[in-house]
């Protein structure tokens, strides 16, 4: 076999297999998305309703006037912006320190205590910081919940944060200073602009991981009206089951805003170690 | 060393939101491990020494035994699948072609859904009467007969495996994918040049290049499946049979379904003692605390 | 310029003082309900719109929490000392609350209240039945009955309904055709299937206690009598011959699909089953009929019920009594029951409304009343029974009748459990 056939047959494979994962991707989305225009009998229709005889919109117009989706949507934004942002604020600082701090065995402890806070399950902090929250009055409180929220991703953020400094040459730092800059001079102009990329991704991250939590809004959130869509979207199972018509519309509502910061984020994500990596 | 000092001055907003929010409520929570915490009798909360843990591992209604067990099927098997198909996927996306940023919105989306989102989907997927699965098998003509996907024991556990294996792709997927655009082209050449086929630059240039990029990636996905039940509770909550109940479902149970803060802050003990001696097991195996981290 | 700010800012600072006073004035009260469903919450919000219409000095604020943690969080807001004026209980849980001093009695609060005359005895039972004093009013109650659907057993030529627990097996085995993706029992496997499975099988056993529906009157274990062990037998026939073998993963929701998509004809249910299939099925395709009697000629049911309390963190409660009784009213009540089903405790709902003339409520008011029938009780206030329903009895139960383990290992299992 020549060359050429041999590449061929590979390019082949290669879409065979991308088309394979985009199907298996797709799929599970898709026939939610069938769930979501059916009517109320096609859902529990035996044999199988593939395609609606008359698609609905139904489901997402009751999802918006008597759930009050529109609400719950700012909410999320408003809280999961604000802490992505806050977090990665925070993170840029903390994973640049962290990968310059030069007494390793502060170094080494603070990693260890990092990776220490990944094994936390959040059942156990649940209780806790309700009634830490009870006693400062602060259920209800959005803003508080943003506070929880950095809390609970920052320690991710930073050990990702310090992975994009680490490939950053210290040297260049060291000529900034004989230019004259200081520390946070140097900083601004000379290593975040070349981890820009990977700063969108701890973004992304941040802003993905507080979209979807759901225990600690259950627990810190008691009006309606203050509802984050994973609260609101839990709050379609009741003791009859799911309410798969209102909760498919859901779940594909809710899935666009981190679609969008994703999709935007991804290309930072794959450019971003490229473009920073000066050194691997 | 003077520097030093501005830096942990930056690292310190971090630490203290981790010490306020994390920290204080997680003493609290470890102290209810030891103490008689139920909401089925609240006049009566007292320390009981490690009366939970001795109940929690001796019980008789679910053998313990069987949910370490559990808890290591559904980490491993949930971990190995996410990283070989997630690893595959960076592979094949790493030369660029026209709509790979399309292509990977679509591929990659399932990680951006919340974990019981995902468990709804596909306990719907499964569903016996109603599931999509059995019924397109059937008529592919690959079965004769419904399969019992999470109300057969055998069976059960991969099929919660599977959703979480599709929620998992793409965090892999990401990562390493990131981290391969990072391999420098020279390399390959030079590979080339000495006679590599394809095989043999993956084993001797891509995996060790992307080295650690694997081991931290791997060490905080463990972690992460570990403390995911999310999946378990809302497809089978632990059932058949308690086949696919693990650590953490258990300690949701506690909670949710016996109001025993005790005996749930018990099990989360466990778990982070568990995974704690497993980083620090990990991180010394592969002496990946020294060098740089991904 | 100065000045004008200077007076616009007086103002705003005169007229918000103003409405904090008048803000003052109205009382709020927190109410939280924990059978939280998207189509009943909008229903409670009318009501105390309604209310607070009549009340204009009374602001009721809803707290839905989403169903899966309601009680959890419901516990946790009292524990933690959180203002709750009225929150709805379940007869799973009230014993512990009451037992935590969580919630007020009320016996002085009802005083001589008439709305008591209006209740059907049933909902009076059960409102006495945990506790030394009255610490809820019941809002509606569960009783379970054999519903069938009529029109799929007529199909399959099934016209006598069976009335023992023999003639319920030998039907069931008559109309199952697996290859024509018909069964017979839709089976409830999972979410404390206890309640149904222990009231079903405990008919069997002659002298079941009225305190404990577990336990004989001489304080053996149902399952571990000579009758037990044989209706568990007969309960294993049904499940291998005459249930879809997915049914072990079965709840609340999987049950009503496979009964109004008539794959099963049989369900054991409560009454608020009626509420989930009355969209899909009209009345006449399904009835129900007295839960199956045992070799004993009898039958063993419990009340199940919801109702409201008072908290002991509510800072008004004799304002909170006033919507209780509110809630329990004949209209309110009504209204609440027509959409969920279950049977409501006020009289005048069974007079009043349309769907309680069903014939499907009448065969369970006669179930009720029927002398054959046994009231008894599951120990809903020994905190060992959540672990009971949740984790043991299920399952144990599962890996019975999936044929992992022998009728004699259910029956140790549940009894070692107990210490009985």
């Amino acid at each position: 076999m020549n060359k050429k056939a041999k590449k061929r047959i590979g390019a082949g494979i290669r879409v065979l297999i991308l088309c394979i994962f985009l199907l298996c991707a797709t799929l599970p989305l898709f026939w939610i998305f069938i769930t979501s225009i059916k009517n109320g009998t096609e859902l529990y229709e035996l044999p199988l309703v593939y395609w609606p005889k008359e698609p609905t919109l139904d489901a997402y117009k009751r999802l918006f006037t008597y759930s009050d989706f529109g609400q719950y949507f700012k909410n999320s934004l408003s809280v999961s912006l604000s802490s992505a942002i806050v977090a990665m604020i925070l993170s840029v600082m903390s994973g640049f320190a962290l990968s310059r701090y030069r007494k390793k065995r502060v170094k080494k402890s603070l990693e260890l205590l990092l990776y220490f806070t990944q094994t936390i399950p959040s059942f156990i902090i649940m209780l806790p910081l309700f009634m830490l929250f009870s006693k400062l009055k602060l259920v209800d409180n959005l803003p508080a919940l943003a506070f929880i929220y950095v809390a609970t991703v920052i320690a991710f953020c930073t050990i990702m944060s310090r992975s994009f400094f680490d490939r950053i040459p210290v040297s260049l730092e060291e000529a900034a200073k004989i230019d004259g800059c200081n520390l946070a001079q140097s900083i601004i102009h000379v290593v975040l602009p070349l981890t820009l990329p990977g700063i969108a991704a701890i973004f992304c991250f941040a802003f993905v991981n507080i979209w979807n939590e759901l225990f600690l809004a259950v627990m810190l959130i008691n009006k309606a009206s203050k509802y984050t869509i994973p609260v609101a979207l839990n709050s379609f199972i009741s003791k009859a089951g799911v309410s798969w018509d209102l909760m498919s519309a859901g779940i594909v509502v809710s899935l666009l805003p981190t679609m969008i910061v994703f999709g935007i984020g991804q290309k930072y994500i794959v450019a971003g170690l490229t473009d920073g990596g000066v050194k691997g | 060393m003077k520097r030093d000092k501005w830096y942990f001055l930056m690292i310190l907003p971090a630490l203290a939101f981790i010490a306020c929010f994390i920290f204080y409520p997680l003493i609290k929570g470890g102290v209810m491990a030891f103490q008689n915490y139920s909401m089925f009798n609240l006049k009566n909360i007292k320390f009981i020494g490690f009366e939970n843990f001795k109940t929690v591992i001796n019980s008789k209604s679910v053998n313990f035994g069987k949910i370490l067990l559990n808890t290591l099927k559904w980490t491993l098997l949930s971990l190995i699948f996410q990283f070989l198909l997630g690893f595959l996927l960076a592979m094949l996306l790493r030369k660029p072609f026209r709509g790979r940023s399309v292509y990977c919105g679509f591929v990659f989306y399932p990680w951006a859904l919340c974990g019981f989102a995902i468990g709804l989907i596909w306990s719907w997927l499964f569903n016996g009467q109603f599931g999509v699965l059995n019924d397109l098998l059937m008529k592919l003509g690959i079965i004769k007969e419904n399969i019992g996907w999470l109300s057969d024991p055998k069976i059960a556990m991969f099929s919660v495996v599977i959703a979480n294996v599709w929620y998992g792709v793409p965090y892999f997927g990401i990562m390493l994918l990131a981290a391969l655009q990072s391999v420098p082209n020279d390399l390959y050449e030079a590979a080339t040049l000495d006679g590599c086929n394809q095989v043999q630059q993956l084993f001797h240039v891509t995996i060790p290049y992307i080295k650690p990029t694997i081991i931290s990636t791997v060490l905080l996905r463990s972690m992460w499946i570990v403390n995911f039940p999310d999946l378990i509770y809302a497809m089978t909550n632990g059932g058949p049979i308690n086949s696919t109940h693990i650590l953490g479902s258990m300690m949701i149970n506690k909670v949710y379904k016996e109001f025993d803060y005790g005996q749930g802050s018990a099990y989360g003990v466990i778990i982070m003692a568990i995974l704690f001696v497993y980083a620090i097991v990990y991180l010394r195996v592969t002496k990946a605390s020294e060098d740089d981290m991904l | 310029m100065k000045k004008a700010l200077s007076l616009v800012l007086a103002l705003i600072m005169v007229l918000s003082l103003a409405a904090g006073a008048f803000a003052d004035d109205k009382i709020t009260l927190t109410f939280v309900e924990v059978m939280t469903a998207p189509e009943r919450t909008l229903i409670l919000e009318d009501m105390i719109a309604k209310y607070e219409e009549t009340h204009p000095n009374i602001e009721i604020e809803l707290v839905s929490p989403p169903y899966e943690s309601a009680e959890t969080k419901l516990v946790s807001m009292l524990a933690a000392g959180q203002t709750v004026d009225i929150c709805e209980v379940r007869d799973n849980t009230v014993g512990a609350w009451i037992n935590s001093d969580l919630l007020s009695p009320l016996d002085e609060l009802i005083g001589d209240w008439d709305g008591r005359d209006q209740m059907i005895d049933a909902a009076l039972i059960a409102g006495a039945s945990i506790g030394d004093a009255t610490y809820f009013i019941p809002q509606y109650l569960y009783v379970k009955g054999l519903m069938v659907r009529t029109d799929i057993l007529e199909s399959l030529g099934v016209t006598e309904m069976p009335t023992t627990w023999d003639e319920f097996l030998a039907v069931c085995k008559q109309i199952t055709d697996p290859a024509k993706g018909q069964y017979a029992y839709a089976l409830r496997g999972i979410g404390q299937p206890c309640k149904t499975t222990d009231i079903l099988c405990a008919t069997m056993v002659p002298n079941i206690s009225k305190d404990n529906v577990l336990l004989t009157e001489d304080g053996t274990f149902y399952m571990d009598t000579p009758e037990g062990r044989k209706v568990l037998e007969m309960y294993k026939e049904l499940f291998t011959e005459c249930c879809s073998p997915d049914a072990i993963n079965w709840g609340y929701n999987e049950q009503i699909n496979a009964f109004v998509s008539g794959t099963t004809p049989f369900l054991v249910q409560d009454p608020d089953a009626v509420g989930s299939v009355s969209g899909s099925l009209t009345p006449d395709q399904y009835t129900c009929i007295p839960m199956p009697l045992g070799d004993s000629g009898k039958r063993y049911l419990d009340y199940g019920f919801n109702g409201l309390s008072i908290p002991v963190t509510s800072e008004h409660p004799q304002e909170a009594f006033e919507f209780l009784k509110y809630m329990v009213s004949a209209e309110v009540n009504t209204a609440i029951c027509e959409l969920y089903g279950a049977l409501p405790v006020n009289k005048a709902a069974y007079e009043s409304s349309e769907m309680f003339e069903l014939p499907v409520y009448k065969a369970w008011a006669e179930e009720m009343e029927d002398e054959n029938t046994i009231f008894t009780r599951f120990p809903l206030d020994d905190p060992m029974f959540a672990e009971y329903a949740t984790t043991v009895h299920l399952a144990a139960m599962q890996s019975y009748l999936l044929g992992q383990s022998t009728v004699d290992d259910l029956i140790n299992t549940c009894k070692d459990y107990w210490g009985y």
